[in-house]
């Protein structure tokens, strides 16, 4: 017999959903071996209130639970020392994925589960397919849930033995129907998503199509020494947040291929300190996600990112090359070459992958690693029991406080951590002592699912006005809380990008003074070129006014007056409806209050502006005479003109954003010297227009 | 999966595209299947289980045809049921049709469904059990793994035991259920451990063959979220035949099947298209299958013709060229990588 882990024989008993019957069998055989004289104890089954696993439990030799206590709540934990005492020949702990309570000695039921195989003892064990941590993304794209609680790769491919429990999900529904998988109420939840036809029948091919991989790979394991693969795939780790889904989808691929599998992170000169700075972070993160997952890790230091980067791989006798796939800035002229062209230009004796970031419904994944859900959250808030009195509350807190991220809210949450009632402290102080929480807690509280994305939280808590917005799982699991201060950070930068886009310009990818002349040069003199052939329509616009220009000479003294100041209200609108879209203030529908608006104010403001210009014309002309006999004529088309073009700015430079935004683009790229060139040559027609008809028969 | 491009050598009858009418027949019976990898597994006794949780539910249950030897822990439950005998003819057991139609029970259990009947009505048995749904009965119907006609020759060079009776792969793709007998085969010989490995990819296939029926019968998109399927992109220069071969070798490990495709340019040169013929030929030869289509936009009709397909990965060779009209507007393959959304691209040099 072959150990691969440890001294103990793992067995796993694979499922594809709650209720094909991986415990009960599990047990049938846990009590066959009993019978046979084995030696066996049961470390921790549970039996979900179900009686066909209670009368299998009995006859069997149970180890006592441990009772964790933590945060005033109590949970049980299978007790590893004391079955360590017992010292059995095999120990049955079901559910391998199950994540221990806060205060355990491991995180992780499967790292208990280590220390008994490390002991020499063999463990029966259960879980499903869908705990598998590399599955993570499919199980997501199939079922739209993001499952918590995994069991890493490396140990299931360990395994000894896997036995598939195997029922049809016809059979499973029937059960389902019967109550005999859930209690009542919560069958409900769970069947909604799980439960259907489809998905159960792609579970199920999962987890038989994986049973037959960890058998397949452990034939191979046994005929093969380790070490021997011809295949070598290197995983470029990034900043990036989808590289979790990258190392998984290389984490399969190699253990489908029998590969050996390792990953490294470029660090690049030619990137400035801040950048390294903020990438930080998330690299470190990354990197310890891919130790998890059994990959070796590397930080590589070079110039080139894709040259140093395929140099390591020619050197280590890589054969397969897996990058993600980065979004690449929107720059839709001369796009160049990327990060991942760069690598194919270099490595092309090599295979290169370039992999898919999974996506559902055409919603990219949330790309945390499983329990990193939420980058934001924290899982340290004040919970109390909705049982408990206000006067009960109130200690319970005062005891929390040291340990908890923010005390603003507390939260109320059932025995199997729903969250039932939020109240805040505020509330909770000026309640009668002796009421119950229950009396005095909301429940119409706001909430936020775990793969919400980091926009909409920071929206959400703007808007509300909250402190602190608790993130649930699909099931209403309390996980965290998020809180104003976490967000803040995340508006500011994202509202620093749109305004460095307003101004007709891309971001520069680092600190001003630390960005080359050239790359300086290249960013700008896009922009200008383009606004530059824009602006040449207003000669165009002129060139057929030219001869009212020839017979009123005094209507070109205005046009740069004219049209500066449609350009200005133009760019103002434009600003003010983008900043207020960045913050979630308004959205696509509200086009026509913000048109109404913007109307009203284009006509105040023209007449504003019209009326200074027309005092300054009578100031002037009463001072030198400067615009001829006619000049009340001319100072009633210079007002006019003002009124209609500074209408037609604002309303077009508040509207633009909405039309972008429309068409799918990036409403910040609605530069203002978008809206400026398009006001001009407008308002120089809107101007000759008003001037023909007021000055027919005068002037022209 | 429209197209259905499983490769007709490797998994004949898995092509889940054939109409299937009988699906639309809702007083059709429902076929169930208990398979096993060998025999011993104990697949007749979880199917006599099976029948007996049936019956004491309810359901009027009568057993067609059993195995000539019965294993020792089905007699108890056997004498619970009511047998309708099959018929002897020149010493092969047939299964008395008429007579169970006649008798018209709910469900009815045939233990063995790979047995020919050179003297009766039908020549093999599958088609007295397809006859027997066809009237509406239920059949619950027991198969090993070496009676599969596509896996038998696979089975043979493992055991060494010629194998005579078979009952065809679409056959056993139209079951509604298919029931893996699964046994851990630790400490067993290797051989074993290859056949349960054999006997669960094929049942992962049987059940994807249903998923994908029930897709198209509820009008939903295909999706290939549970197996892998390879798209090598052929072209005049690339390195085909270490594409397909590393495709196969991959396909191989996944248990997953390799289309290949040609996207000819209407100005592509006579030399470029005869020697891609010949690379097609080696394809062909190499079990891939082939699809030619002709288009200005070989990166577009990839991309969309994977989309169709349910591909997950995409083969291409590294791009040839590498001068200022590459350096500003890229090359095929990164259109092809930006494109190529939700599909992974891997690039081949040459």
């Amino acid at each position: 017999m072959t150990h691969s882990t440890a001294g103990g024989h793992l067995k796993i008993y694979l499922g594809y959903a709650p209720g094909v019957g991986k415990t009960y069998q599990l047990l049938e055989d846990a009590r066959e071996m009993k019978a046979r004289g084995v030696d066996l104890v049961v470390g921790f089954v549970e039996s979900h209130g179900r009686s066909d696993i209670r009368d299998r439990l009995e006859g069997l030799k149970t180890v006592p639970l441990k009772r964790v206590v933590h945060r005033g709540g109590t949970s049980e934990e299978l007790d590893v020392d004391a079955v360590l005492r017992w010292s059995p020949r095999v120990c049955v702990v079901d559910e391998l994925a199950h994540s221990n309570a806060p205060g355990s000695a491991r995180q992780k039921r499967w790292q208990d589960v280590q220390v008994l195989l490390e002991a020499g003892v063999d463990v029966l064990t259960t879980m499903n397919v869908q705990d598998l941590a590399s599955l993570s993304d499919q199980i997501w794209q199939l079922t739209g849930l993001r499952v918590r609680e995994t069991v890493p790769d490396w140990l299931f491919q360990q395994a000894d033995e896997v036995v598939i429990v195997d029922v049809t999900p016809r059979a499973l529904l029937h059960r389902l129907e019967r109550g005999a998988i859930f209690p009542p109420d919560r069958a409900k939840s769970e069947s909604e998503r799980l439960f259907q036809e489809p998905i159960l029948f792609a579970l199920r091919e999962l987890a038989i199509r994986q049973t037959a991989q960890a058998l397949e790979a452990r034939q191979t394991g046994k005929t093969q020494p380790p070490g021997s693969q011809a295949e070598k795939i290197l995983v470029n780790v990034t900043a990036d947040p989808s590289t979790a889904m990258l190392l998984r989808r290389a984490r399969r691929v190699a253990d489908h291929l029998q590969a050996a599998c390792i990953a490294v992170y470029v660090h690049s000169k030619e990137e400035s300190a801040a950048v390294h700075a903020e990438d930080r972070p998330t690299v470190d993160r990354h990197l310890r996600f891919t130790e998890n997952l059994h990959i070796t890790t590397e930080v590589i230091h070079g110039n080139n990112r894709a040259q140093t980067l395929v140099d390591y791989a020619r050197k280590n006798g890589v054969t397969q090359l897996f990058l993600n796939r980065i979004a690449r800035p929107k720059r839709r002229w001369f796009p160049g070459l990327d990060f991942t062209d760069q690598v194919l230009q270099h490595a092309r004796e090599m295979e290169v992958t370039v992999v898919a970031q999974p996506s559902r419904h055409g919603l990219a994944a949330s790309p945390y690693p499983e329990d990193e859900a939420g980058a934001l959250m924290h899982a340290g808030y004040v919970r109390i029991s909705p049982e408990a009195t206000v006067e009960e509350a109130i200690g319970e807190i005062r005891q929390q406080a040291g340990q908890v991220e923010m005390i603003y809210y507390a939260y109320a949450l059932d025995e199997s951590q729903h969250l039932i009632g939020v109240v805040s402290f505020r509330e909770l102080i000026s309640a009668e002592r002796s009421r119950k929480v229950r009396e005095v807690m909301r429940t119409d509280y706001v909430f936020v699912l775990e793969d919400a994305d980091q926009e909409t939280v920071a929206q959400l808590l703007a808007k509300r006005r909250l402190l602190a917005v608790p993130v649930l799982d699909q099931e209403g699991h309390m996980l965290g809380i998020i809180t104003s201060t976490d967000v803040a950070g995340l508006i500011q930068q994202e509202a620093g990008e749109d305004i460095v886009k307003i101004g007709g310009m891309e971001a520069l990818d680092g600190p001003y003074l630390e960005v080359t002349f050239g790359q300086m040069v290249r960013k700008r003199a896009g922009w200008l070129a383009i606004l530059f052939v824009g602006e040449m329509l207003t000669a165009t616009a002129m060139g057929f006014f030219s001869s009212e220009i020839e017979r009123a000479v005094v209507l070109a003294l205005f046009i740069p007056l004219i049209i500066s100041s449609g350009g200005n209200s133009g760019s103002q609108a434009t600003t003010l409806v983008i900043r207020a879209m960045a913050l979630g203030e308004i959205r696509l529908r509200d086009w026509w209050r913000v048109i109404r608006r913007e109307l009203a104010a284009g006509l105040t403001l023209g007449a504003i502006l019209g009326v200074i210009g027309i005092s300054r014309i009578f100031l002037w002309h009463a001072l030198r005479g400067t615009y001829g006999p006619h000049y009340g004529v001319v100072a009633l088309t210079i007002g006019c003109s003002l009124i209609g073009v500074v209408m037609f700015g604002t309303t077009a430079g508040s509207m633009l954003p909405f039309i972008l935004r429309r068409c799918g683009l990036d409403p910040a790229s609605a530069s203002a010297p978008f809206v400026a060139t398009l006001v001009d040559v407008t308002g120089l027609i809107i101007y000759f227009s008003v001037a023909s008809v007021i000055l027919r028969g005068i002037l022209l | 999966m429209p197209g259905g491009h499983y490769n007709p050598q490797a998994m004949p009858g898995s092509d889940p595209t054939r109409p299937d009418e009988a699906r639309a027949d809702s007083t059709r019976g429902r076929l169930k299947v208990f398979l096993g990898y060998a025999s011993g597994v104990g697949k007749s006794f979880r199917m006599f289980d099976e029948a007996r949780r049936r019956k004491e539910r309810g359901q009027d249950v009568v057993v067609g045809a059993l195995q000539p030897q019965i294993p020792p822990e089905i007699k108890p439950i056997l004498g619970s049921f009511e047998i309708v005998p099959t018929i002897d003819i020149e010493g092969v057991p047939v299964i008395d049709v008429p007579a169970i139609l006649r008798r018209h029970p709910q469900v009815c259990v045939v233990d063995g469904l790979a047995y020919d009947n050179p003297w009766g009505r039908k020549a093999r048995r599958w088609q007295d059990v397809e006859e027997l749904l066809a009237h509406g009965i239920n059949v619950i119907g027991s198969v090993n793994l070496q009676h599969i006609d596509d896996q038998r020759e696979a089975v043979e060079k493992l055991t060494g035991k010629p194998v005579t009776e078979t009952i065809p792969r679409e056959f056993l793709n139209t079951a509604d259920e298919i029931v893996v007998v699964d046994a851990p085969t630790e400490g067993a010989p290797p051989e074993l451990s290859a056949l349960r490995e054999m006997a669960l990819v094929l049942s992962a296939d049987v059940i994807d063959a249903g998923l994908q029926r029930y897709l198209r019968s509820h009008d939903i998109e295909p999706a290939s979220l549970t197996h892998e399927r390879f798209l090598v992109c052929l072209t005049a220069h690339a390195n085909t035949d270490r594409m397909i071969a590393s495709a196969r070798q991959s396909a191989a490990r996944f248990h997953c099947d390799v289309l290949a495709l040609y996207v000819r340019r209407p100005s592509s040169s006579e030399k470029d298209h005869r020697e891609m013929e010949e690379n097609l030929a080696r394809a062909r030869a190499a079990g891939a299958r082939v699809d030619v289509l002709e288009s200005d936009d070989p990166v577009e009709s990839i991309v969309e013709y994977a989309r169709s397909h349910g591909v997950t990965q995409i083969f291409v060779g590294h791009s040839m060229k590498n001068d200022w009209r590459t350096r500003l507007w890229g090359t095929p393959v990164s259109r092809l990588i930006r494109a190529a959304e939700g599909m992974d691209v891997r690039v081949f040099p040459h």
